[in-house]
């Protein structure tokens, strides 16, 4: 296709310089004169409604510019709540300080509610409705059932609106198994999305423009959206996001649906919409830690064998744990995990039963793996129950029955196609690297054979996630300009949240245009300035930003190459480019400069940049079969994560936890920005064995662990992570052969862990987080007198 | 309760001597970021417990959002703004760009300050004295691998920088 | 964070002074870690009228080691104890103990002083103002404990004082209660068994408003440097102690004569294991011994329904502790 150059080249990273001399701004760094600070007042209880509230001293106290309650600005708040810190009232001063006083100066009463605070009791019939007339437990509205499977070409043809996900005959499945094998309650506790930077804007209106400076993951589509929210047209809106301190889906904002923690930018775009000055709104940790999204989940599992280890049927019941509203289709991702994907090599009947939750907590959302990890959670320990049961390998297992390239998708997301081609898996070698690279096969023992204080484990676990979906709706847009100095920009809204977005796509310029990366810029720091982008979630950029950088470079080139070919006479296609100019291919000789191809020019006229568009609507031609349209790949991210730790049978302490992560990437387009996103496999080791949940008052729904002493990030010390980086050439779904990294290293860790610790102790624990008090009962050193009836 | 009088503080920044007016309960990383005009000191747990608004005071790592600016009178402070010098790079910020130190670069200054604290204590730190260095200074994109690998080559960098002189 | 008023100390005599003229609550500060914490999340009933610093008090920044022991200024940081040559040399488990504190940035700001008078970290005394409201709970004069019938999982295995069932969470209090140091403050001098009280409200010390530490007192061991500190928590680092442990043995003609050991993060006040140490005098000290001790340390354990793991980790982390101090 071309010589890559800058791909597969650990090339600095774009923007990188700033990020280390502290010169990066990012959205709390921008300090706009006269600048008004903002303070919230939030719920004490988890259910209630506002009788009354007095505002009248706050906004007599000098300083204070505005009071913002239900009654003034109804789009941003409301006077029921929902869970403890939701949105009351709001002040707008000239000081922090004084918004604070201000803030204690407002007086409300409120009408307590009953509520419900886990999901547990949620489910129950006659549980608190946290959104009144409503049941707390919602079936999926978009289950389909898949049927009318092509002989052929194996994809299936119908799709009909059901009780369930699925495919084939359950009942018939599980009657026809040689080993039926079942885990119920495999619990998945609500755990904190975790971003560094914690979430708010300044938003400026000055009489014509409304500036909106903040993190993001989607300029243009966060645009839209708080534009349509506030009722201002979109054309006087400018989304401004040079830098994101990290996000992991977590700080993603939806400004129209209220129940989603978007509210800063409500109340600061309102604000100053009525002031005309800038107005700051960020939360403290301790607002980030309650109004963040969480996610949690309950799932049972029941799977059916032939006696060789085949996986012929797959029944999976699923939870998800919304709270006080929030995004519920995190749910469906879950399924990814089961036959549906994952295991569709052998899966011949497939059920998927998936419910979504509210409870009065804050709300639950979508966050680096969205919903794939709590599936994989259900599914990975019990294929690993399973492996036991039958006395299978649980590396052989896997590769017996894991999804291979060119097996079918059977809709994990029915909403935009019924089935496809999974476009690359390379999921066995994955298994094959992490084995080696542990020694699986002198290391692993079986429990039995364990004795001693401290017992080693070594676990395993597979997974496979989104990575862009096919279908309307889905689609990036990118700008190249090549200059008459030899340079070029990428024009993109592609958002860099620390994932290397911004580096990738450059070096995809850079080699289609033959430029060295030095000499590629971006521009991505506004909506003003930049065609659409995707939202970067569900590690899409690489897949579908990439084909609309490569489409839009590529039209760039062809532009510069048929003004050089008008001036030397040479057909376009015989013409290349490199650092010097244009040439000729095969004969240098015919060459001519950048400047010269592109003819006069000075301060009134003449080419000043060749501008190349490129928007890549998913699925077009480059993503089907053989080019036909009924028949498309669908790419994944996907491999497999082993675990080692040591457990101390006596404190039920864990330590020594190493994850090896191993992934095939296709094409790793730079091996150390892939490497890195793999080191994001801690969260999912943190939320093991850290103690992380947030924990509720049970009385009052109050968080106990609204701060990072008591909800607990990695350190350096607490666990090391091993990148293993395959590159299985062939994948058909991207120019370069490259398919997604990023939220996989979420995917597989509570499951590998939970295997791993099994494997150490001998005891299956079903609830996360693995903390010493549950390792200590299971081992038998404590009773947990909680369970005693 | 209070009369709220702003005291007027003299401190140096990065070489050079400010004079700032502050409240008594203003924070040295606030005053930092807004009134010294040095936002590369992030806030991000503000309780001390990420290290993101690392800072060196006369020479000693500290997270500046724990301590009051009124007491810093006199102190010679340290910021990220003041590691490169007339748009050189400073050995760690190298090290820091060919490692891939920083994803999504927040954690980054406060990262790099303690480091340059460790290096400057102890040149030629093994792993494990590099991890217990960076104990106080989280990276929630978990990059700590690369981090140390930076940590390390700083420190060659800095050696050979030392030699040479 | 609220308004206070702030004032930089010369001596000590001048602190009292600002402390006794101060007409609401007035808090000295050195370190400030502990108390920049309490302040930003304005979890006191009452909010601070003055600060008063004494890092600005000259001569209490000195580690020194004289004829009857260690002494350790008011103002000397936990890194400073913890690197230090002569401590890790003859207080192991106190160099320890510090160096398991919190994290590197907190122990270059953070005083050992301070880290034995801080106060306690239940969430429910700890939660913060900004979401939903500061939780007024018995040890600040409240009517009720919430973590009795709330969330305990952290909390005292050991039952409660006045209805608290908080615990201590120091690193350096039970290394200082093993070498039974003494307090010197601008009143008096306070042997450490005496010094912390859960008594007297918030604080965990049994200080008067008006007093200060100055300084502490370490004496040498006897029989050499036969201390030691052990740490169960989550996190190797920025972390509070599930339970903690230091202990102090005397050993002559291979046998033990003498011992203190002192667990922590169990009780509201560090808690020192009396029977456990009655039991090691006259014994040789075997690994059966030390897990005697370790039993008897929890015989008197009252844990609650959340909490019943600390005990089994209160009796491991003692046997090991003692057994540490001789490897």
């Amino acid at each position: 296709m071309f010589k890559t150059k800058a791909v597969g080249q650990s090339v600095r990273q774009k923007g990188g310089a700033p990020r280390v001399t502290g010169e990066a701004k990012y959205y709390a760094d921008v300090l706009l004169p006269g600048m008004l600070q903002t303070r919230i007042l939030r719920s004490p209880y988890p259910a209630a409604n506002i009788i009354s509230i007095d505002t009248a001293e706050a906004e007599a106290m000098p300083g204070v510019k505005l009071v913002m309650t239900y009654k003034n600005f109804p789009k941003a708040f409301r006077n029921t709540l929902y869970y403890v810190g939701d949105l009351v009232a709001a002040v707008v001063a000239t000081d922090a300080t004084l918004a604070e006083e201000a803030l204690e100066l407002i007086k409300v009463e409120y009408e307590k509610k009953k509520f419900v605070l886990n999901i547990e009791d949620a489910i129950e019939k006659d549980s608190p409705q946290v959104f009144e007339g409503v049941d707390n437990c919602h079936e999926w509205e978009f289950h389909y059932y898949m049927s009318d499977r092509d002989p052929e070409t194996k994809l299936f043809k119908t799709k009909t609106h059901g009780e369930y996900n699925g495919f084939g005959d359950i009942e018939k499945g599980f009657a026809e198994a040689d080993v039926i094998v079942e885990q119920k309650g495999l619990k998945y506790a609500y755990c904190k999305s975790p971003a560094m930077e914690p979430r708010g804007c300044s938003a400026h209106y000055n009489g014509s423009k409304l500036n909106m400076y903040t993190h993001s993951q989607g300029l243009h589509d966060e645009k839209l959206c708080l534009a349509q929210a506030l009722g201002i047209n979109a054309s006087i809106l400018n989304y401004i996001s040079p830098y994101t301190g990290s996000s992991f889906g977590g700080k993603n904002a939806f400004p129209l649906d209220r129940n989603i923690a978007s509210h800063y930018l409500m109340i600061a775009s309102l604000a100053t919409l009525e002031l005309h000055k800038p107005v700051h709104c960020s939360y403290s940790r301790e607002e980030e830690m309650l109004c963040g999204w969480s996610r949690g989940s309950i799932g049972d599992v029941k799977v059916g064998f032939k006696k060789d280890g085949t996986l012929t049927t797959m029944d999976f019941f699923h939870w998800q744990e919304c709270g006080a509203g929030g995004d519920k289709y995190p749910a469906k991702n879950a399924v990814l995990a089961t036959g549906a994907v994952l295991y569709s090599r052998n899966v011949e009947h497939q059920r998927s039963k998936i419910h979504y939750v509210h409870t009065n907590r804050f709300c639950c959302n979508g966050w680096q793996g969205y919903g794939v990890p709590e599936g994989t959670y259900a599914v990975e320990t019990t294929m690993d129950i399973a492996a036991e049961q039958m006395g299978i390998d649980p590396v052989e297992i896997r590769k017996m029955n894991c999804m291979r390239a060119g097996d079918v998708d059977s809709g994990w997301d029915p909403l935009t196609y019924k089935s496809a081609y999974i476009s690359s898996s390379g999921i066995r070698d994955c298994l094959d690297a992490g084995a080696e690279h542990v020694d699986w096969k002198n290391k692993w023992q079986h429990p039995r054979e364990k004795t001693g204080r401290i017992r080693s484990g070594l676990g395993v676990a597979i997974f496979a996630m989104a990575a862009g979906r096919p279908g309307p709706g889905n689609s990036s847009e990118a700008i190249v300009k090549i200059f008459p100095d030899g340079t070029a920009s990428l024009v993109s809204a592609i958002a860099d949240i620390g994932q290397g977005q911004h580096t990738v796509q450059t070096q995809i310029v850079a080699d289609v245009l033959g430029l060295p990366y030095e000499k590629i810029g971006l521009v991505s720091h506004d909506t003003d300035s930049t065609p659409f982008a995707t939202l970067v979630a569900g590690s899409c950029g690489t897949w579908i930003q990439g084909w609309a950088t490569y489409g839009a470079a590529m039209d760039a080139k062809r532009q510069v190459l048929e003004l050089a070919a008008a001036k030397l006479d040479v057909p376009a296609e015989e013409l290349t480019l490199d650092e010097n100019g244009i040439h000729a291919v095969g004969d240098k000789d015919k060459n001519i400069s950048f400047s010269d191809a592109f003819g006069t020019r000075g301060h009134y006229g003449g080419i000043h940049e060749v501008i190349g568009y490129y928007v890549h609507n998913s699925p077009d031609g480059t993503g089907h079969k053989d080019g036909k349209k009924d028949e498309i790949y669908i790419p994944k991210e996907k491999g497999a994560q082993f675990v080692t730790l040591d457990v101390d049978t006596e404190t039920g302490i864990i330590s020594n936890v190493h994850a090896i992560m191993a992934q095939n990437v296709g094409k790793a387009l730079n091996p150390k920005i892939v490497a890195g996103q793999m080191l994001g496999a801690r969260h999912g080791l943190e939320n093991a064995t850290l103690g992380n949940d947030c924990i509720v008052d049970k009385r009052n729904g109050w968080l106990m662990t609204p701060n990072w002493i008591d909800y607990r990030h990695s350190t350096a010390l607490d666990s090391d992570v091993t990148p293993l980086v395959i590159e299985k050439p062939g994948d058909p779904s991207h120019p370069l052969g490259a398919t997604a990294c990023g939220e996989g290293a979420a995917c597989p860790t509570l499951a590998s862990f939970s295997n791993a610790l099994f494997n150490a102790i001998g005891v299956r624990i079903l609830e996360t987080p693995f903390t010493p008090e549950r390792i200590l009962t299971a081992l038998g050193k404590i009773q947990d007198k909680r369970k005693k009836k | 309760m209070n009369d709220n009088p702003k005291r007027l503080i003299q401190l140096t920044v990065n070489g050079e001597i400010q004079t700032v007016p502050v409240e008594s309960h203003w924070t040295l990383s606030k005053v930092l970021r807004n009134d010294c005009g040095h936002t590369g000191t992030k806030e991000a747990c503000d309780e001390g417990a990420c290290g993101a608004c690392t800072v060196l005071i006369d020479g000693l790592a500290v997270p500046a959002c724990m301590i009051l600016a009124v007491e810093q009178e006199g102190k010679d402070i340290e910021t990220i703004e003041g590691l490169s010098v007339d748009g050189k790079l400073h050995p760690i910020q190298e090290a820091w760009l060919e490692e891939y130190g920083s994803q999504c670069g927040f954690c980054s200054p406060g990262m790099i300050m303690t480091t340059k604290y460790l290096l400057s204590k102890n040149p030629n730190p093994t792993d494990d004295e590099i991890k217990e260095a960076i104990g106080g200074n989280l990276c929630i994109c978990s990059n700590y691998e690369h981090i140390i690998n930076a940590v390390r080559s700083a420190a060659q960098k800095m050696s050979k920088e030392q030699t040479h002189v | 964070m609220k308004r206070f008023n702030h004032f930089n100390a010369t001596t000590m005599e001048e602190a009292v002074n600002l402390l006794n003229e101060s007409e609401g609550p007035a808090y000295v500060i050195a370190g400030g870690s502990d108390l920049m914490g309490c302040l930003k999340d304005n979890l006191w009933m009452e909010a601070p009228e003055r600060v008063i610093n004494l890092k600005t008090i000259p001569g209490l920044k000195e580690i020194n080691v004289k004829d009857d022991g260690l002494h350790i200024g008011a103002m000397v940081t936990l890194t400073e104890v913890a690197e230090s040559d002569a401590v890790k040399e003859q207080w192991p488990g106190l160099a320890e103990a510090a160096r398991r504190t919190a994290s590197p940035l907190l122990r270059n700001m953070g005083t050992v002083a301070g880290n034995i008078c801080q106060e306690n970290r239940c969430w429910y005394y700890r939660y913060p103002d900004k979401i939903g409201g500061r939780i007024d709970c018995v040890r600040k004069g409240g009517k009720r404990c919430l973590a009795v019938p709330g969330d305990h999982r952290l909390h005292s295995i050991f039952g409660q004082v006045k209805k608290c069932i908080a615990v201590n969470p120091s690193d350096t209090a039970p290394a200082f209660v093993a070498l039974n140091a003494t307090i010197k403050t601008t009143k008096r001098d306070i042997p450490i068994d005496e010094f912390f009280s859960a008594e007297m409200g918030a604080q965990s010390t049994i200080l008067d408003r008006n007093e200060i530490v100055t300084e502490i007192v370490v004496p040498t061991p006897k029989a050499g440097p036969t201390s030691a500190f052990n740490k169960i928590a989550y996190r190797k680092s920025i972390d509070f102690a599930l339970v903690n442990c230091a202990a102090s043995i005397t050993i002559e003609d291979g046998k033990v004569t003498a011992a203190r050991i002192c667990l922590n993060g169990v009780h509201n006040n560090p808690r020192r294991c009396e029977t456990s140490e009655q039991m090691l005098v006259g014994k040789q000290l075997t690994e059966a011994v030390a897990k005697e001790a370790g039993e008897l340390a929890v015989a008197e354990a009252k844990p609650l329904l959340q909490n019943i793991y600390k005990v089994q980790m209160a009796k491991t982390i003692v046997s090991d502790t003692l057994l540490d101090c001789i490897k």
